[in-house]
């Protein structure tokens, strides 16, 4: 009997293992990123470049990390408070060790959030202004303190958010620009560590044996390519080469060849980016809330979806991409509200007191928008096409990508301007920064550039930022949408699609919303 | 000779000079500021814009900033690349190593096959076998390249599987030794391809049109009533005399292929001179872009000088008469 169990077992393996293997994580294996440029640091806490956020957030962690639907979970940090208030932040740090032995504390987490991030990380500056102090009495405890509440401050915790924590006996009292461990010799607490940079060609990084998390990584490499052309990166990605590409760095127009291929796995990720018009409410008659309302009536939205954004991504319906999901209003719909109707606008226009004159135009506006960018370019004759319909000059003015910013932040030198506007991925970082009065900054690009200014507006972006919860927050964002959904200093048009590919064997590719999380990733034969 | 060559020098200095000065103007006069190019519409503080022209040095007068670039020039230093984190002139000549490791066997075979193709075609000059030598090398001269690379790259990498798409090794399970080597050289035969097939075509042109006139002349008339064979004639006599206009052409392809390989570098993700000046002008990176006009630009004048040295190496005549050569264009 024993003897046949023996026989057996091995058998019962062999037929058991085909079974689950393809859904078993495995060790091993390489997973090779398609980028469009080097990274300029090891570091991801100096700029919003992709390759230095997935280097900086291989070799270093933030507190936390989002998972699924931008939802946070622990990174660094095991577990957290907020405190009624929305001032105080306590976070209990998971036991994890810098790669010379020495354990990560409150300290690191604190030096580095003040001296690094705050100071150089564009996308936690903002969060960084808020802390006003930060408790490391205990080791494995940070407790922040803020000025005020802070809505995204959770949010700005994240390693891609600029708050990997770096050591701070590597970096005090050194200059923290000249430091080797930025270049060279990184020293990380992550799931992979640095192993060789090929300025211009790749960086290679290696499984980190002491990872926090046991069993992970499960990949042993992870290599950054760098091919700077984007249909060579899709070939590469066809090829097999390579196993992945973000989404910043897949062209869509490459989206119809791959969708139908087999071998190739993709999803929407990322935090939301919308297409959107400026309109410059300081010229005639673009001041009239009536003529910016007539103007979105007349766009035929249905057909800038399909033959501008290719199908893809999702026409908008509010300010706020539906990306976020939690801050986004479903009540507030502009394909409904401004249904395609050039008869209508007509007459939105003639109540405006913009009759037609003897040539059947009523007035001329001239329309801003990047030669760069193949989209804004289409966008902008649709524009051109419909506008003009219903008895509008319009005068397109395609430039340079460089000189359109400047044309239109610098000079204010437009009517209307077609634009991209990220979210940043809360309402509070990227999306009120296009309505409040404090956002007119002449010479700062990608802010209030149609420079429409409402006290009422400018508080309840107040209230939402600052509110102590997420629902609290939410209150003020759905009113917000609802006032500038009747305002419409700008007529925001589409959520782009964020398309990251992979090879299908490269597994977990997608379990967070946004950058993968390496140290899950996995690769089957 | 010497004297030739001290003077081919120091005209050199001041036309790098005017080079330094005229791209450095070029690059800062355009309207629109490179930070701003830098961050593109992502939300970033008004803080963060102030730190990187700080670090660009891009918030003193442009005149400040031309005056330092070139004091900095005049002591060798080509300034620092932000992009890159390092200093350009290292930065320049390691991508310029691996622009070379592509241009070189490519010029080389360019040269050869060029040659060749001249050879065959010249005494045959109106023959099917010209008009199929010339219709070639028009045909490859005149293929885009990047469209060729493309083609190259769906048909052997993506379809069948047979060559690497791209990079100059394999990154998945790297190979060692003389393995390493051989990787390598798989990598290059496609777009040394590429680029071959492009120069091929100019030399085969002006070799032909060499030969052709050298076909016509007295001494080749004699060589032939002497007796010689045809193709003692042919490699003897007239190569060496023809060789002259080739050397002028590869010459100058050599001067101006080191950024010339921009679209094949492009395509191929070869992480040379052409990626690097590519990725610099999205990145705005300003002293990266003045190093490499510098570069090529130097690049071009020292290989003029090198041309007319190599003149004098293949035609002794320049040996007995003192003649100043001003043959190249």
């Amino acid at each position: 009997m024993s003897m046949l169990r023996w026989l057996i077992a091995p058998l019962a393996l062999l037929l058991a293992v085909p079974v689950h293997a393809a859904d078993t994580p495995k060790k091993g294996g390489t997973l090779i990123v398609g980028n469009a440029d080097d990274p300029r640091v090891l570091s991801n806490n100096f700029s919003f470049n992709i390759g230095d956020a997935m280097v900086g957030c291989m070799v270093y962690e933030g507190l936390l990390r989002f998972g699924p639907d931008f939802k946070l979970e622990p990174g660094l940090a095991k577990s957290w408070e907020v405190s009624p208030d929305g001032k105080t932040y306590t976070m209990h740090l998971d036991d994890a060790k810098w790669e010379d032995g020495k354990p990560v504390t409150s300290e690191d987490v604190a030096w580095s959030l003040t001296n690094i991030s705050a100071k150089y990380g564009p996308k936690f500056i903002p969060a960084g202004k808020m802390i006003d102090t930060i408790d490391t009495s205990d080791p494995r405890t940070v407790v922040f303190h803020l000025k005020q509440p802070f809505g995204p401050f959770l949010f700005s915790l994240v390693c891609e958010q600029n708050a990997g924590i770096m050591p701070k006996h590597v970096f005090e009292g050194t200059d923290i620009l000249k430091n080797p461990a930025l270049t060279t010799k990184p020293m990380g607490s992550g799931p992979f560590r640095f192993a060789e940079w090929v300025h211009g060609d790749h960086v290679t990084l290696v499984r980190n044996p002491t990872y926090r998390r046991p069993g992970k990584p499960y990949l042993d490499k992870v290599i950054l390519k760098t091919i700077p052309d984007s249909a060579a990166r899709v070939l590469a990605l066809q090829a097999g080469e390579i196993d992945m590409i973000y989404e910043l760095y897949f062209p869509l127009s490459h989206h119809k060849t791959l969708v139908n291929d087999k071998r190739i796995q993709m999803k929407n990720v990322g935090y939301g980016a919308d297409d959107l018009v400026i309109l410059n409410v300081k010229n005639t008659p673009l001041d009239k809330r009536e003529v910016r309302q007539a103007l979105m009536v007349a766009i035929d939205k249905d057909y800038m979806f399909k033959n501008v954004y290719l199908g893809l991504g999702k026409m908008a319906t509010s300010i706020v991409d539906s990306r976020l999901s939690w801050a986004h209003n479903p009540a507030v719909d502009y394909t409904k509200m401004y249904a395609y109707d050039p008869a209508r606008a007509k007459k939105m226009l003639d109540d405006a007191g913009l009759k037609p004159g003897p040539d059947g135009t009523r007035f001329t506006m001239r329309l801003a928008f990047s030669a760069n960018r193949a989209d804004d370019v289409q966008a902008a004759q649709v524009l051109q096409r419909n506008w003009q319909a219903v008895g509008i000059k319009v005068v397109l003015q395609g430039t340079e990508g460089n000189l359109f910013s400047t044309k239109v932040f610098v000079d204010y030198d437009f009517d209307a301007a077609v634009a991209n506007y990220s979210t940043g991925g809360d309402v509070a970082l990227g999306v009120s920064r296009l309505y409040t009065t404090d956002s007119i900054r002449k010479g700062a690009v990608f802010v209030n550039g149609s420079r429409y200014s409402n006290p009422e507006v400018d508080a309840l972006f107040a209230q939402g930022r600052d509110g102590a919860n997420q629902a609290e927050r939410a209150k003020a964002y759905f009113k917000v949408q609802e006032v500038l959904a009747k305002e419409l200093p700008v007529l925001t048009l589409h959520e782009q699609a964020q398309i990251t590919v992979g090879r299908v064997n490269a597994r977990n590719l997608f379990l967070a919303a946004h950058y993968p999380w390496w140290d899950e990733i996995w690769m089957q034969k | 000779m010497l004297r030739f060559l001290l003077t081919r020098l120091l005209w050199a200095v001041p036309i790098v000079l005017v080079i330094a000065v005229l791209s450095f103007m070029l690059l800062h006069l355009v309207r629109g500021d490179p930070v701003t190019a830098l961050i593109g519409d992502f939300p970033a503080p008004p803080e963060y814009v102030a730190r990187i022209r700080a670090e660009f040095g891009l918030d003193e007068p442009i005149m400040t900033q031309l005056w330092r670039y070139l004091v900095n020039l005049a002591q060798g230093n080509l300034g620092f690349s932000f992009a890159n984190r390092m200093p350009v002139l290292d930065l320049i000549l390691s991508r310029a190593r691996i622009t070379l490791l592509l241009m070189v066997p490519a010029l080389v075979a360019a040269s050869v096959l060029g040659v060749i193709m001249g050879l065959a075609a010249a005494p045959r000059a109106g023959s099917a076998t010209d008009a199929t030598i010339t219709g070639l090398s028009l045909l490859g001269h005149s293929v885009p390249i990047f469209w060729l690379a493309q083609l190259l790259v769906m048909a052997f990498a993506v379809q069948l599987q047979w060559m690497p798409a791209s990079g100059m090794i394999t990154l998945r399970d790297t190979p060692t030794g003389w393995q390493a080597v051989a990787d390598f050289l798989w990598h290059l035969v496609m777009p040394m391809t590429c680029i071959t097939i492009y120069y091929v075509a100019v030399v085969a042109r002006v070799a032909r049109a060499a030969v052709l006139e050298m076909l016509n002349r007295d001494f080749v008339l004699t060589a032939m009533a002497k007796g010689l064979t045809h193709r003692r004639v042919l490699w003897r006599h007239i190569l060496p005399n023809a060789l002259i206009p080739v050397v002028t052409v590869v010459g100058y392809s050599f001067g101006s292929s080191l950024t010339g390989a921009i679209l094949t570098e492009t395509v191929f993700a070869w992480p040379g001179l052409g990626s690097l000046f590519v990725s610099s002008i999205a990145m705005r990176d300003y002293p990266v872009l003045q190093g490499i006009f510098l570069f090529s630009a130097t690049a071009v004048v020292v290989a003029n000088i090198l041309t007319d040295m190599v003149y004098w190496l293949v035609d002794p005549r320049l040996h007995r008469r003192r003649v100043r050569v001003v043959a190249n264009a």
